[in-house]
């Protein structure tokens, strides 16, 4: 009994002491107990080294969990830094114009006057620039935070493709645009009509903005039965904006979608800063529709976007619409 | 005697006319161009004695572009200011790196850019 209680005193638990046959005095108890004692002190043992590792996996679980959160929240401070320069940088050049030509004007008194009025047009343009560049920061940022407030009613689609065509007709006309349409079906969504007419203005003037003079817009409106490159089915309604303009570069077509990314060399040759695509992308999105970019063999490039087509009945005049129009 | 030769580039259409216009009114002959590529092919051919150059450029920034330059044997000693909208320590001490004479940020002053261009050039 003395080796065994200097065996579990080292720590080893597991031995016993051999009861030896019919022990039945103070001392068979005595064995008995001891070796009581013993298996309870082991099997606490064992439990305690269970309740241990579990312990550490929980500690590695938490730990590798906080790790992550640390990762993500460097990454959005870092994204959020590189935010706040790309802002910084697209406010400061509209700014610098401003600034550069009302001082050259306030110090040149003999200007010539087309100089002059061409200045003057500049601080104009540039100033309206930083104006929209503000309006689409904070339209951009109430969206992603979910602070938009949106309004849906049912109506059909077409009207507001109709709504878009006719803001964009004096600057379409000043090109020599022709613009045409496809929508021979009425086709009832449930949507922000202000909204999606936004996303059609955005693809629209990209379009004018890139075409050539005399150039080719089409609108095309089809009722499908897949959302697009994601081909959730159901009942949607697919918008294509085709034109014969340039194409887009195939290093431009992966971030074209992202903020502030304005293609790698068209940037300052075309007015825009850049957040069109992603406030369009943003509202589509919410419409649970897809956006997404086609780049036919042919030429030119077409912009998709899908819209769930609105199931229950609405009246509709459902007339026929296939027409042409060149804005006068 | 022959008016001295500035080279100015930036791809921001305005303000590469701006900054021309303020070179221009000041007597001096002025090339302009909208990218880090073309700026250096007439670097080499035109041999300006003052580059005003942007960093933010698509295709070749302006600080590989003032690199280039101060390793050509005949377009290094052309002083080179840069003028751009990145204001942080860090980026001026880039394009210092990169062999910039002069670090100037947008918005700038056409007064004071013009009296750079002088302390320069006269």
């Amino acid at each position: 009994m003395g080796k065994v209680a200097n065996q579990i005193a080292g720590g080893n638990l597991s031995d016993r002491v051999l009861q030896c046959g019919g022990l039945s005095d103070e001392l068979g108890e005595l064995v008995c107990n001891f070796n009581r004692m013993a298996s309870r002190l082991e099997a606490n043992r064992d439990e305690m080294n269970v309740l241990h590792s579990r312990l550490e996996d929980k500690v590695r679980e938490r730990t590798s969990a906080l790790e992550i959160a640390n990762r993500k929240l460097r990454e959005s401070d870092r994204q959020k830094s590189e935010f706040l320069a790309t802002i910084s940088h697209e406010l400061r050049t509209p700014l610098t114009s401003i600034t550069a030509y009302a001082e050259i004007l306030v110090d040149s008194g003999s200007i010539e006057p087309e100089k002059r009025a061409r200045f003057l047009s500049i601080i104009n343009t540039e100033a309206a620039r930083m104006s929209r560049l503000i309006t689409d920061l904070l339209s951009l940022e109430r969206i992603e935070n979910g602070m938009a407030r949106w309004q849906a009613s049912a109506f059909d689609l077409r009207e507001v493709v109709k709504a878009a065509a006719a803001v964009l007709g004096p600057a379409l006309a000043e090109k020599r645009m022709h613009l045409s349409f496809t929508m021979l079906e009425a086709q009832p969504v449930l949507a922000d009509a202000d909204r999606i007419q936004e996303v059609l203005t955005n693809l629209l003037g990209n379009a004018l903005k890139f075409c050539r003079p005399n150039g080719h817009i089409g609108i095309a409106l089809q009722h499908v039965s897949a959302s697009g490159p994601r081909n959730a089915s159901g009942d949607y309604v697919r918008i294509e904006v085709i034109d014969d303009g340039p194409g887009i570069p195939p290093e431009d077509r992966d971030q074209i979608f992202e903020k502030f990314y304005q293609g790698a060399n068209t940037r300052g040759r075309h007015s825009g800063v850049g957040l069109g695509l992603a406030i369009s992308r943003e509202i589509i999105l919410h419409h649970k529709g897809e956006i997404w970019l086609e780049l036919p063999q042919t030429g030119g490039t077409v912009f998709c976007f899908t819209l769930p087509r609105h199931s229950t009945a609405i009246e509709f005049q459902s007339k026929v619409l296939e027409e042409s129009y060149t804005p006068a | 005697m022959k008016a001295k030769k500035i080279l100015v580039c930036d791809d921001e259409p305005y303000i590469l006319e701006s900054v021309g216009h303020v070179a221009h009114t000041e007597g001096f002959e002025v090339i302009t161009s909208d990218n880090g590529e073309e700026v250096l092919q007439i670097a080499h051919r035109e041999l300006p004695d003052l580059i005003i150059l942007d960093i933010s450029m698509p295709r070749k920034d302006g600080n590989t572009v003032c690199r280039e330059l101060k390793s050509a044997a005949d377009t290094k000693k052309i002083y080179v200011i840069v003028l751009t909208a990145l204001g942080r320590e860090c980026d001026m001490h880039e394009s210092y790196l990169s062999g910039a004479d002069e670090y100037l940020t947008k918005p700038f002053s056409p007064r004071h850019l013009r009296s750079r261009i002088h302390a320069v050039l006269d």
